[in-house]
């Protein structure tokens, strides 16, 4: 057999595929495990998790004040083991045996006592791998007639040095020759070797006589700052040659953003290079870290919308979607919308046709372990076996999906998932068995974080090719895999990669380790080394070399700089620029973009007119927020109620003033439902109500306010309790004062009006002594605005409220109403004081009875349908114009010009010219 | 000892960045070089710093040092930050620190101070500071939160910036609240609070009743009512805000009812003397104080036990980590440059750490420009910079000075002087200031100085003013220089560049600019709400979330240009129809691609997600059909980048704090982004559009054209608030942060700006005053650095010209004040420079006709139609051939017995392991070999030597006595190229070559009955075919035969293929 060993072949090689027998191209690591058959060694199985948890015993067995770990260790056990774990590896590969003896430096003198342990504990690294197979290769033989080094020896580590002489080796020049064409592409592989071996002939002032470029476009430089963009200009390009060109090859260089080209080729209809993009972040890696978080208390409600809402999940969508829509209004577990919604859910799973009692069991068994287990707060941490339960669930189900899914991707992600579940599981056995019983939320997600690491690509990105074009596009993500000519390079992405090259050693270590016997690569070396295999794909190049830069890069690829400093004049495209602007790319086959066809935003409009208003027709129950919706901005009542267009629940989770406002409704009517007495004559018991606030509302928050107990909103949380109950007592004070007897809350209210039925939900409805109804409508805040709605008679909501009381009861009166402001301690605004004597009264403008304002309002009412029934809808929204037609006219509602601040459905409005 | 320290003065534009390229480079080459590994570089900002780590590489290329060029990569170049950054991990163990130490951004920095102050408080602390609050003032007035949290963030930055123990914190509380209250008048002991009380019960009696009677019908005494209405409450429970205290003591009702005003404002003018007010002072600064160094310790272990460090810390951690000597030695051994850029800018603690790092390095070098130091505001102290280097020149550092401006034409180098060296000469000698032109640079016709009066009795209307101004300005076809080439060319917009005080500003010339067709360049929020970014979050939604009936809508909307007035219908009758044909929408192609992809949501990452939606929606290409524009349409498709790199940072934000990232999460976080205005549209600079900054953002930047505005606004003093108390002038060099305190002195009565003595008081006490002064410096500076950024012309553009911020010059003759004036003369030089004054005003937005572009191209669709195979095809997956049949079966002895349950695959990889090193070695102590394989395969305890090696030696028999083997090659690996297109590659288990051919054999260790052995070979067929073609396509031989060999059985299986 021959092996081709090259220093960067370890990936993808930027070749076409021959048949071969007995032949392997091939980089380090391949090579290594190649050896290890040959010699009969058995491959390390271990995950590198594995072996920092094997060295950080170690580490730990050796651990006292002296050590020079000793401090960091307390901080960060994991990261040290991972780090010192690196240094002794990278002194195997340097060929150590493991042993230090002499006067060193304590650094040095701590990790050869660690080692004395760690050798025999912690499984093999590669440069032990390699010792082992240097070893074996004293006494035994492979089958490896002969090696070609595809780059110097001299570049290659001591030790392999070392293996390759049990080997008949070999060398080929690393670097290919500049092509002999008289072309910019021949000019710029002369300059940058000339360059590399400071041979450049200089001016008098000692500066290097720069190259001139002809602009032939066998070198072009693009400029993009998108990177989707210049990899569809590639891509576009080589689909145009891909007929003309079969027998040529072009390679494809990138970094790690190769995907980015895949799919742009994927656009064009060309096959896949399979780059490879892995993340931690794919939605099944995730099921996990959810799982786990939701353990921790307070409930992060956060968290929990990403549990329902996620693609994957333990429990069908069907079960979590309905759920999510209620955590969005109301943030939190177990409130009544969340106990009614697992009843229905519960319920419909009766009706289902494949019903079953074990399934319905089921069910309820895991709703209740997923909502309903007990949390942990981060200081007391989870138990583990806690954990352990979780994570046995969790790959319980992982195991149940991969027997049942078809789709080899899916599979592929699974098993990477329960491989995820599985060593986190081992990981805190470890620690259980260490006498560890609970763990902090930061160590476990540390321990997620690097079991995870950087996670999986995705299975169905694999590369592709066409019948009877089979390679001539290759691809590459390493300079150094350019080991034969092609006859294009376009390096994509060309940007700077790793910031620094040093050893973390001080020169005195380094120095002790080269007396130790060590053999550290020269640095200088090195980057010599690595500066020439940026040539290599330079040189491959036969014909043109393209190459592509993104101005978002934080800094440039040294090549880069290297061009600067000894070329000039190079064809260089704007890329953007060039492709909206239509400039013919001649570097590209005067390649040219065509002109998109103008489809304008849709503009603002005063007005959409439909065919006919028979799609409008009523609604079949209104309420307030319909009606109001109705008058002022018709086109939201279309739209809502009509054309029922709404957000899923992907996205808002409730919060902030709104929230404020529901969470005290719902104390106010508990309170007011379980105190009937609170009333009645005499001075009431301030301290019970008090006693029974603070356990009303740590409960309230938990069930559908979590979002304010989350870390950081502490003061706003107090904020809000201190004015909730400071407000409940004035409100108390003022109903009192306004000889109240009997409140109800949130009472239903249903009567024909001029629209047809009419329903609301009164907040409050109270009677005094006399037998005198009142309405309150319950605000968060805003009491300047409901100030103005009185003195403007736009109090509409309390109008209908009070209408309702008037269809509706006995005495056939239109109570008064008020309004009932929590923030800023509690105040009642009406229009008089005549039922609430200590309200702030806020005289109308004109002195308009309800009823008044109800016909005002059926007037309103009646123009509107007028208009719709003739398919005709107002859009109010901001920057159009209202017309004559805008106004309902005399002895109406005044319609303000716009009503759009809070539109859900500023999208479909239409849009100004300057956005 | 400072004698290897040079400080390099850079003027604005005097070629510092040059400078320094070339110093690094002799440093770097010449005599007793430095290594790059050597250099510790520190710049403003990560771009300045790859910047420079450029330019020096260049020139190294440049001047034939390749070599050292490419060591460049080790010189350790960042921001301070960055810097202390690397070392920190360099000396991670000396200084006891994570190696991995997870460095956290500002805004996570915030959010965690946040956690760790509520970790510190009680519930009944908070509710005791919101109220102190609320009768304070400390209330946002947008929010209605209160601020404290805000106040005590902002103490603990500047306490840990200027290294301060927690109890110098404490102090720090009684001494502020002691300071300010010392200008209070002393308190008295009488219950002012029950006095206001009597006074506002009466005086609304009184106003009831004169309303009710109808004496006083206005609408003053009605407010008037009202308000005390609505402070009675609060009254009565001591709970009044201060600032309230002062409206009473000014406010009155109308004549009518003035006697009822009258006494109100006599008792609530006390206020002053009011003890609770005192009190209140006190215990708040005290509270916020003690608070922050609380929640600052508790920050500190918060952040320890997870691992993270802020910038603030690196620069402690590295200041403390410099005292360890094993870090001294090893810096002292190898630090051979210290280069600190901007040197200016940098905090006291950061002038403490250069210090340090200056003991230790064999040279360095300091580059800035004092009279640049414009970020007082961020805690950089001037004053202590300028003691720092006056130290240095009285102890043997050397200072240079860059004395050419490189950057502006002559006239404007001389305007300039002029103006700045008196200006600075109370702190700085003429040159400092004054810098040369370039040589050999001409003076010009064109002008070099405008003053723009805007006329408008508003802010609009300057600003169309203004907008017009710059149109004519650039119809006026002025001439400048080519930087490139130093021809005259005629001016465009994109040479222009607009200066403001405030975003607030900037962002209404920013609109009206627009509003006359004018392209504008600016860094902007608002990011979210741009239907281009609308596009793709509804695309996103409708992969996610199939309930999401709006973002279908909005889908429909974006992409095909068409209201509901176009769509309702449809939308109304699919709602109608009974029963409904699948979902609204889908007959749109484009969704219809989109509903495509809905299945592979569960593979993606969130950042995927968004790219799958703007590439299946063909984003890209549909917004740019949305104008005509193409810097609209660049605009846009820069936003789109900006949101993926959006994307990009919630997923790095989610695995530095170990949260779960998923496509909720990120829609979540980019809507709080959008909530905290931090949703920054792409600042590209487009080509030819104005430039859009603050003063502030300008530093560092050039134009040829530069537009200064609001230089007559006021200077603003940070008298109120906190500020840092030193003492510059004795100054300990070994000691530079000594003797720093902190101040809070706090404002309790919000807006209330007059009637308020003490204010007055402590405006003009000395430490008044002093702070006005470094007021009026800082305003200077911030002058110097807006006025030196134009190469050809600067425009001053003013409502008028009195304004605090111009006047700090007191330069009357800067500006030209009549169209007469075609020359100023510079008083100093007397020479003459071109100039030009107009006035501007413009009342309304012009009827702009929109230019016709031809519109914004794009790349040509392709339809796909090539049919695509995976290229890799794994030889193991190859399905059995139908027509497969087993030969002929041969035993080649017993089943081998194993002991324990071993793990079968393992097992098989051993006696597999072992054939071929058998094979390849053939040993002549088979038991040795044997027992290696079989331990370091760990399966010895589950088979004996004897019974692997009778594997191994019956195997043998087989292929030498009844397949007559010439040569055997094991592991022998293949490649081969299949004529559809597909490549296989793998590796055969023995290759056997024989006169006839070749002879494939692949090991089973299939332990089970012979009896299921057929059925077992048969189901490799497929993958025997595939190897057999392919060695006959690598070779010229045929293939005779393919074997399946059950080591464990003891039978080889002839399999037909
Ligand atoms: S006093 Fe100044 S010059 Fe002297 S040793 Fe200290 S820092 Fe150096």
């Amino acid at each position: 057999m021959r092996i081709n060993l090259g220093l960067g072949l370890d990936g993808l090689k930027p070749k076409r595929m021959h048949s071969t027998i007995g032949e392997k191209e091939i980089g380090p690591v391949g090579f290594l495990s190649i050896l290890e058959t040959q010699c009969g060694i058995a491959p390390v199985a271990d995950s590198s998790t594995t072996r920092i948890i094997q060295y950080l015993a170690c580490l730990k067995a050796c651990d006292h004040p002296d050590r020079f770990y000793h401090q960091s260790f307390a901080v960060d056990q994991f990261n040290v083991a991972k780090t010192l774990l690196q240094w002794r590896d990278s002194w195997y590969e340097s060929v150590w045996n493991g042993q230090f003896s002499g006067v060193l430096s304590d650094r040095l003198q701590d990790m050869a006592d660690v080692e004395q342990s760690a050798q025999a504990k912690v499984s093999f690294g590669f440069g032990q791998r390699q010792q082992a197979v240097l070893a074996t290769l004293k006494t035994q033989k492979t089958q490896i007639e002969q090696i070609v080094l595809l780059d110097p020896l001299a570049d290659f580590s001591s030790l392999w040095q070392q293996i390759l002489q049990a080997f008949e080796v070999i060398e080929k020049p690393a670097l290919l020759a500049p092509t002999p064409a008289e072309n910019d592409l021949s000019r710029l592989q002369n300059t940058l070797s000339q360059l590399a071996s400071e041979n450049l002939s200089k001016d008098e002032t000692g500066s290097i006589k720069k190259t001139q470029l002809k602009g032939d476009n066998s070198f072009v430089v693009v400029k993009a700052r998108s990177k989707a963009v210049s990899a569809r200009l590639i891509s576009q390009w080589l689909a145009a040659q891909v007929h003309e060109n079969k027998e040529k090859t072009f390679a494809l260089l990138t970094g790690s953003e190769g995907v980015e080209l895949d799919d742009a080729l994927v656009a064009v209809d060309l096959p896949r290079l399979g780059f490879v993009k892995t993340s931690p972040w794919r939605p099944v890696l995730q099921v996990l870290p959810i799982a786990l978080e939701l353990l921790w208390e307070p409930l992060n409600p956060e968290v929990l919308l990403q549990m329902l809402m996620h693609p994957v999940g333990l429990l069908p969508g069907s079960i979590r979607h309905p759920l999510a829509k209620v955590v969005s209004s109301a943030p939190g577990i177990g409130g009544e919308q969340w106990r009614q919604t697992l009843t229905d859910l519960l319920e419909i799973e009766k009706t289902r046709p494949n019903y079953t009692d074990e399934r319905y069991k089921q069910l309820q068994a895991d709703l209740d372990y997923w909502f309903a287990s007990n949390r942990y707060t981060p200081e007391e941490g989870l138990p583990i076996v806690v954990a352990n339960q979780r994570i046995l669930k969790v790959s319980s189900w992982l195991a149940q999906q991969q027997s049942r899914v078809e789709d080899e991707a899916m599979r592929a992600l699974l098993a990477a998932a329960y491989s995820q579940a599985s060593e986190l599981s081992i990981a805190l056995t470890a620690l259980l068995a260490d006498g560890t019983a609970q763990i902090k939320p930061e160590q476990l997600r540390y321990l997620l974080g690097q079991l995870t690491g950087t996670g999986t690509g995705i299975v169905d990105q694999y590369a592709e090719c066409i019948t009877d074009q089979s390679h001539w596009l290759v691809g590459a993500t390493q300079a150094d895999s350019f080991n034969e000519v092609v006859n294009t390079v376009v390096w994509w992405d060309l940007q700077a990669t790793s910031t620094q090259v040093t050893y973390p050693w001080s020169r005195q270590e380094l120095k002790q380790l080269n007396e130790q016997g060590l053999l550290l690569a020269d640095l200088d070396l090195q980057l010599q080394r690595q500066a020439l295999s940026w040539l290599k794909p330079i040189n491959a190049a036969q014909e043109r070399l393209i190459i592509v830069l993104h101005e978002s890069d934080e800094a440039h690829h040294p090549l880069w700089d290297q061009i600067c400093s000894c070329l000039e004049n190079w064809q260089e495209i704007r890329l953007e620029d060039s492709v909206l602007d239509a400039e013919a790319i001649s570097a590209f086959n005067n390649l040219v973009s065509v002109q998109s066809t103008y489809t304008p935003l849709p503009g603002l409009s005063r007005w959409w007119k439909l065919d006919s208003g028979e799609v409008l027709g009523k609604r079949d129950k209104a309420s307030y927020s319909s009606l109001e919706s109705f008058f002022y901005s018709p086109y939201q009542w279309v739209l809502r109620y009509k054309a029922r267009l709404k957000a899923g629940n992907l996205q808002s989770l409730n919060d902030g003033n709104l929230l404020k406002g529901t969470l005290a409704h719902h104390l106010y009517e508990r309170f007011f439902n379980t105190h009937t007495t609170v009333l009645t004559p005499g001075k009431y018991q301030e301290a019970a109500v008090n006693l029974w606030f603070d356990q009303a509302i740590s409960t309230l928050l938990a069930e559908e306010g979590a979002v304010f107990l989350q870390p950081g909103r502490l003061i706003e949380k107090e904020q809000f309790i201190t004015t909730t109950r400071k407000s409940l007592h004035t409100l108390i004070h003022q109903l009192k004062a306004a000889k109240v007897v009997h409140v109800e809350m949130e009472q239903t209210q249903e009567a024909v009006f001029f629209g047809g039925d009419l329903e609301g939900h009164i907040d409050m409805k109270v009677t005094n002594e006399q037998g005198n109804e009142a309405v309150i409508d319950i605000k968060w805040g805003g009491q300047k605005y409901r100030k103005t709605t009185l003195k403007q008679n736009k109090h509409l909501q309390l109008v209908t409220y009070s209408y309702l009381r008037h269809k509706n009861c006995t005495t056939k009166q239109w109570p008064v109403a008020a309004y009932f402001i929590i923030d800023g301690g509690g105040a009642i605004l009406a229009q008089n004081t005549d039922y609430f004597p200590e309200a702030i009264e806020v005289k109308p403008n004109d002195e308009e009875n309800h009823a008044v304002i109800w016909q005002k309002m059926k007037k309103t009412w009646e123009w509107r349908r007028k208009q719709l029934d003739s398919g005709l809808i107002e859009v109010t929204v901001n920057g159009t114009e209202m017309d004559p037609v805008s106004s309902p006219g005399e002895d109406a509602l005044a319609i303000p010009g716009t009503s759009d601040r809070f539109s859900d459905y500023k999208v479909l409005t239409g849009w100004g010219a300057s956005q | 000892m400072m004698e290897h320290i040079t400080f390099i003065s850079a003027g604005a534009g005097s070629g510092k960045t040059y400078r320094l390229a070339s110093d690094l480079e002799k440093i770097l080459t010449g005599e007793n070089a430095a290594k790059p590994s050597g250099v510790i570089g520190t710049t403003f900002t990560k771009l300045a710093a790859g910047e420079l780590r450029e330019r020096v590489r260049q020139r190294l290329n440049e001047r034939g040092f390749t070599q050292i060029a490419n060591q460049m990569s080790q010189a350790m170049l960042g921001t301070v930050n960055g810097v202390c950054g690397q070392l920190l991990t360099r000396f991670a163990f000396e200084a006891g620190l994570s190696p991995h130490l997870k460095v956290i951004e500002e805004a996570e920095a915030k959010h965690l101070f946040s956690l760790a102050v509520e970790q510190t408080l009680t519930v009944q602390t908070v509710q005791e500071m919101n109220e102190l609050a609320f009768r304070l003032g400390q209330v946002d007035q947008m929010t209605g939160q209160v601020t404290w949290k805000n106040v005590i963030k902002n103490i603990a930055n500047t306490a840990r910036a200027n290294n301060q123990s927690v109890e110098q914190i404490k102090s720090s509380g009684i001494i502020s609240a002691d300071s300010l209250l010392a200008f209070f008048p002393e308190p008295i002991k009488t219950d002012l609070d029950a006095k206001l009380y009597k006074a506002v019960e009466a005086a609304i009696t009184l106003l009831k009743d004169n309303i009710d009677k109808g004496i006083d019908a206005t609408k003053g005494t009605k407010a008037y009512l009202d308000m005390l209405q609505g402070f009675v409450v609060a009254i009565k429970q001591h709970n009044l805000a201060w600032s309230y205290w002062v409206k009473l003591s000014k406010e009155s009702a109308t004549k009518k009812s003035q006697a009822a005003s009258d006494a109100v404002q006599l008792v609530a003018a006390d206020f002053e003397r009011h003890q609770l007010l005192h009190a209140d002072i006190r215990h708040y600064c005290e509270q916020i104080f003690t608070i922050a160094a609380l929640a600052l310790s508790e920050f500190q272990n918060y952040k320890k036990n997870r691992g993270l460090i802020d910038f603030t810390d690196q620069e402690h951690l590295l200041y403390k980590a410099l005292e360890h000597p094993v870090v001294q030695e090893v810096l002292l051994d190898e630090l051979d440059l210290l280069l600190v850029d901007e040197f200016q800018d940098t905090s006291p603690m950061q002038l403490a750490l250069f210090l340090r790092l200056a003991k230790l390095a064999k040279k360095v070098i300091w580059v800035g420009d004092v009279k640049q130091a414009i970020y007082g505001f961020r805690g950089s102290d001037p004053e202590l910079m300028q003691a720092i280097l006056k130290h240095l020149e009285t102890h043997g550092g050397k200072t240079e000075l860059l004395e050419t401006s490189w950057r502006s034409r002559p006239e404007l180098v001389s305007y300039v002087n002029e103006l700045f060296v008196p200006a600075f000469a109370n702190t700085l000698p003429e040159d400092r200031v004054a810098l040369k032109p370039k040589p050999g640079s001409q003076n010009l016709a064109q002008t070099t100085l405008e003053h723009w009066q805007l006329v408008g009795s508003n802010k609009e209307k300057r600003a169309l003013a203004l907008a017009k101004g710059v149109q004519e300005f650039i119809n006026s076809k002025y001439q400048l220089l080519d930087k490139d080439n130093g021809q005259l060319r005629t001016a465009d917009y994109g040479d222009v560049a607009v200066l403001c005080r405030s975003n607030v500003n900037l962002a209404l010339i920013a609109e009206t600019l627009a509003s006359f067709d004018i392209p504008i360049s600016r860094s902007q929020a608002g990011l979210l709400s741009t239907p281009e970014v609308a596009l793709v979050l509804a695309a996103m939604r409708y992969l996610v979330d199939t309930s999401d009936s709006l973002a279908t809508a909005e889908i429909i909307c974006l992409t095909q240009g068409k209201t509901p007035e176009d769509w309702l219908q449809t939308r109304l009758d699919y709602l109608a129809s009974e029963p409904r044909q699948g979902k609204w929408g889908e007959d749109v192609p484009l969704l219809s691609i989109l509903a495509i992809q809905r299945t592979r949501v569960q593979y993606l990452t969130p950042s995927e997600v968004m790219s799958q939606a703007i590439h299946s929606a063909d984003i890209r290409h549909v917004i740019l059909s949305w104008q005509t524009d193409t810097g609209r349409a660049k605009q846009r498709l820069l936003n789109i980048e900006q949101l993926l790199d959006f994307a990009e940072s919630y997923e790095n934000l989610c695995a530095n704090e170990g949260h779960v990232a998923t496509v909720t999460g990120l829609l979540l976080w980019l809507n709080q982004l959008a909530k905290d205005d931090e949703d920054l549209q792409s600042a590209d600079q487009q080509n030819n559009a104005v430039q859009l900054l603050t003063h502030h953002g300008a530093k560092g930047l050039e134009w040829p054209v530069v537009i200064a505005l609001d230089l007559d606004t006021d200077i603003k003093n940070n008298l109120w608030g906190l500020s840092v108390k030193a003492d510059n002038d004795n100054l300990d060099i070994t000691q530079p942060l000594k003797g720093r305190s902190l101040q809070y002195w706090l404002w309790p009565f919000g807006s209330q700006a007059k009637g308020i003595s003490v204010k007055d008081l402590v405006e003009q006490s000395e430490q008044g005053k002093a702070e006005q002064c470094r007021a009026l410096e800082e305003a200077k500076r911030l002058l110097y650095v807006s006025l030196t950024r134009p190469r050809d012309c600067l425009i001053v553009a003013l409502k008028d010209t009195q304004g605090e911020w111009l006047n700090s010059l007191a330069a009357e003759w800067m500006l030209p004040n009549t169209l007469e004036e075609k020359e100023l003369l510079l008083p100093v030089s007397k020479a003459k420079i071109p100039v030009a004054y107009k006035t501007l005003s413009q009342d309304e937005t012009p009827e702009i006709c929109l230019t016709q572009h031809p519109g914004p191209h794009w790349f040509e669709n392709i339809t796909p139609i090539q049919i695509k195979l995976p290229a890799k095809l794994s030889p193991s997956s190859i399905p059995p051939l139908q027509n497969a049949s087993i030969g002929e079966t041969i035993v080649l002895g017993d089943r081998i017995s194993l002991q324990g349950t071993p793990e079968m695959a393992n097992l098989g990889e051993a006696i597999h392991a072992l054939i071929a090193t058998y094979i390849i070695n053939n040993p002549a102590k088979p038991e040795i070999l044997a027992e290696q394989v079989l331990s370091s395969y760990a399966v010895t305890e589950h088979i004996s030597i004897e019974d692997a090696l009778s594997c191994v030696t019956r195997f043998q028999g087989f292929i030498e006595h009844n397949l007559k083997a010439l040569s055997t090659q094991v592991e022998y690996p293949i490649e081969y190229q299949l004529p559809n297109g597909q490549s296989a590659s793998g590796w055969i288990d023995a290759l056997i070559e024989t006169e006839q051919g070749y002879i494939i054999i692949d090991h089973k260790s299939n332990p089970q009955s012979s009896a299921t052995q057929q059925e077992v070979a048969l189901k490799y067929s497929g993958q025997l075919a595939l190897y057999k073609a392919a060695v006959e396509a690598a070779t010229d031989k045929p293939v005779v035969g393919c074997w399946i060999h059950f080591a464990v059985t003891g039978a080889a299986l002839k399999v037909n293929v």
